[in-house]
């Protein structure tokens, strides 16, 4: 199948290079081909699948955990602050 | 001294118990294995070389005091490059995390730490896990070092060449859709995927998270029981592990007169098309090795098994592209020059993935676009429930399922890497096990010195862990 590569590329934020584009169109279409085969399968009534198991997730209390110092990784820091770019404008 | 890197972690334990070499010695003898051989193999991406000898040292200290220590103690391992060791680098393979320092333990390395176990570094992978040969890692492919013109399998291919190539006495790996297991097959060495929920991903890099599970890759079947038995249990930071999947030291000791009554099943759908002759040939020795010591075989049908690689091509691509949103350039990777943040993200990601994770990360987003979704993505969730139905339809008539564990031998570096979807095809057998859950290990066919490497795999019901690793030790026994 044709495939749009480059709407799903910008929806992902990801940035691509013109034969990369090329390349990924022609390889994923091979696979969007191979995918097509689940449409020939009946699953009317068949409930989806979300998980590994059927066991329902195992939550613990939510309370205050002691957190390890995330700034050594943090590409930009100030005085201890994290900095992140500006996502407003002033006014 | 015999070579020390040779020993399986059941000699290595039983070496130092009995004081016939230190814990020093051990781990300077894989140290130096890994100097000179992992120049040609490039098995590892880090090395903790000052951390493994104060944690050897500290080993011998406990071993001169006179008091017992742990199966673990002393015994220098491998992780893949997914595993968060605190303080160590972490880069699953790719250009975004090369300069992440783990800020914590995972909880599997918690216990390996509980026990005493030397971690030796990090081992080479796929980048995020996403490959099947080692070949997408940022940092340069893995060999085979059963032939160094092969690839060693993947994505744990690291570990998987350092376990085969006396570098390690055991490793961990990862296993989203066989990632264990065939790159186990491809080396000469075993590897088990636990049941979903049976091991904890607290401090596992995420690829598809309803699928991940890590997993022992070990030079004997007794030795992966081992390991296994420490790593496995409920942990409260990962919600999927499972409160009351209960793992006694049974599994180390079992009881062979107790395999007797068992049927192993075997799908006609996994002995079709496409089998290497090399590995159909394993398989009529493997399944007459089992019917000779009087198992009762029995073949069955899995009908659905000729969707589940599509199922996965749908699932795995759409949680990935979930799980790896986190890397934007703000909290990961470079930040660079100041600029706009629709840039920054497109930049950042655009640089820091590989094409393999482009790849999938694009069909991930248009699998669960608007439009797509219910075609694609629903479509697949509900042709998973069918694949697992059909384990839980055969389980009902048989104990265990053989299979080869891949279609062929180790392929030539380079031979697949063009064609995504040929490469997709080495998981064809492995792929099920994790669309349904189910625990599943790959043993080397015996009898294959000096040729490739054949592995068979043994499928078995969820939190049946034992039935795998018993049936794998006696065929050990041969």
């Amino acid at each position: 199948m044709d495939f749009d590569v480059k709407k799903y590329t910008s929806l992902a934020r990801l940035k691509v290079t013109e034969a990369e584009e090329e390349k990924f169109a022609k390889d994923l279409g091979k696979v969007l081909d191979h995918v097509s085969d689940l449409q020939k399968v009946d699953t009317s009534g068949v409930e989806a699948m979300a998980g590994g198991t059927s066991l329902k997730n195992a939550f613990r209390k939510d309370i205050k955990n002691k957190q390890e110092s995330l700034t050594p990784n943090f590409p930009k820091e100030e005085d201890g602050y994290l900095k992140v770019p500006r996502i407003l404008d002033n006014e | 001294m015999s070579d020390l890197t040779k020993l399986t972690i059941k000699d290595a334990h039983n070496g130092l118990a009995s004081k016939q070499f230190s814990a020093r010695e051990l781990v300077e003898a894989n140290l130096q294995s890994i100097k000179e051989k992992d120049g040609a193999i490039h098995a590892y991406l880090s090395i903790a070389k000052d951390e493994a000898l104060i944690d050897a040292d500290r080993v011998d200290q406990v071993i001169s005091r006179g008091e017992p220590i742990g199966k673990l103690a002393g015994i220098p391992l491998a992780l893949k490059d997914v595993i968060f060791v605190k303080g160590q680098p972490i880069t699953a393979g790719s250009k975004i995390l090369k300069d992440y320092i783990a800020p914590y333990d995972s909880s599997v390395v918690k216990k390996l730490k509980s026990e005493n176990a030397i971690i030796l570094g990090k081992t080479n992978m796929d980048e995020f896990a996403m490959g099947s040969s080692t070949e997408n890692s940022a940092f340069g492919i893995t060999r085979n070092p059963h032939n160094l013109e092969r690839i060693p399998g993947g994505s744990s291919g690291g570990s998987a060449a350092a376990v085969a190539a006396d570098m390690a006495i055991a490793a961990l790996g990862s296993d989203t859709g066989g990632s264990v297991r065939q790159p186990a097959a491809m080396c000469g060495v075993v590897g088990l995927k636990p049941t979903y929920g049976a091991v904890s991903r607290y401090g596992l890099v995420a690829m598809s998270s309803s699928l991940d599970q890590i997993g022992p890759m070990t030079k004997t079947v007794e030795d992966a029981a081992i390991l296994f038995r420490t790593i496995a249990g409920h942990d409260n930071k990962d919600a999927t592990s499972n409160p009351n999947a209960g793992y006694g030291d049974s599994l180390l000791s079992p009881d062979f007169n107790s395999l007797n009554n068992m049927t192993i099943g075997i799908p006609k759908e996994y002995l079709s098309d496409g089998l290497d002759p090399s590995v159909s040939a394993s398989m009529e020795e493997v399944i007459g090795w089992f019917k000779s010591k009087g198992f009762k075989i029995k073949e069955v049908s899995m009908p659905h098994t000729k969707y589940a690689l599509s199922v996965y091509y749908i699932i795995m691509p759409a949680e990935a592209s979930t799980n790896l949103a986190r890397y934007d350039g703000i909290r990961f990777g470079t930040r660079g020059e100041e600029m706009d943040l629709g840039q920054l993200y497109f930049k950042n990601r655009g640089e820091g993935f590989g094409p393999e994770v482009k790849r999938r990360i694009t069909l991930g987003t248009f699998v669960l676009s608007a439009g797509y979704y219910e075609a694609y993505y629903n479509k697949a969730q509900k042709v998973r429930t069918l694949v697992k139905m059909d384990f839980e339809k055969v389980f009902k008539d048989v104990d265990v399922l053989l299979t080869p564990t891949a279609p062929t031998v180790a392929f030539k570096i380079g031979e697949k890497t063009e064609d995504p979807l040929q490469m997709y095809l080495s998981d064809i057998f492995t792929i099920p096990a994790n669309l349904a859950g189910n625990p599943a290990i790959s043993i080397p066919v015996r009898g294959r010195e000096g040729k490739l490497p054949v592995g068979f795999q043994l499928m078995g019901k969820h939190w049946r862990e034992a039935d795998l690793l018993s049936l794998g030790m006696l065929y050990e026994l041969g």
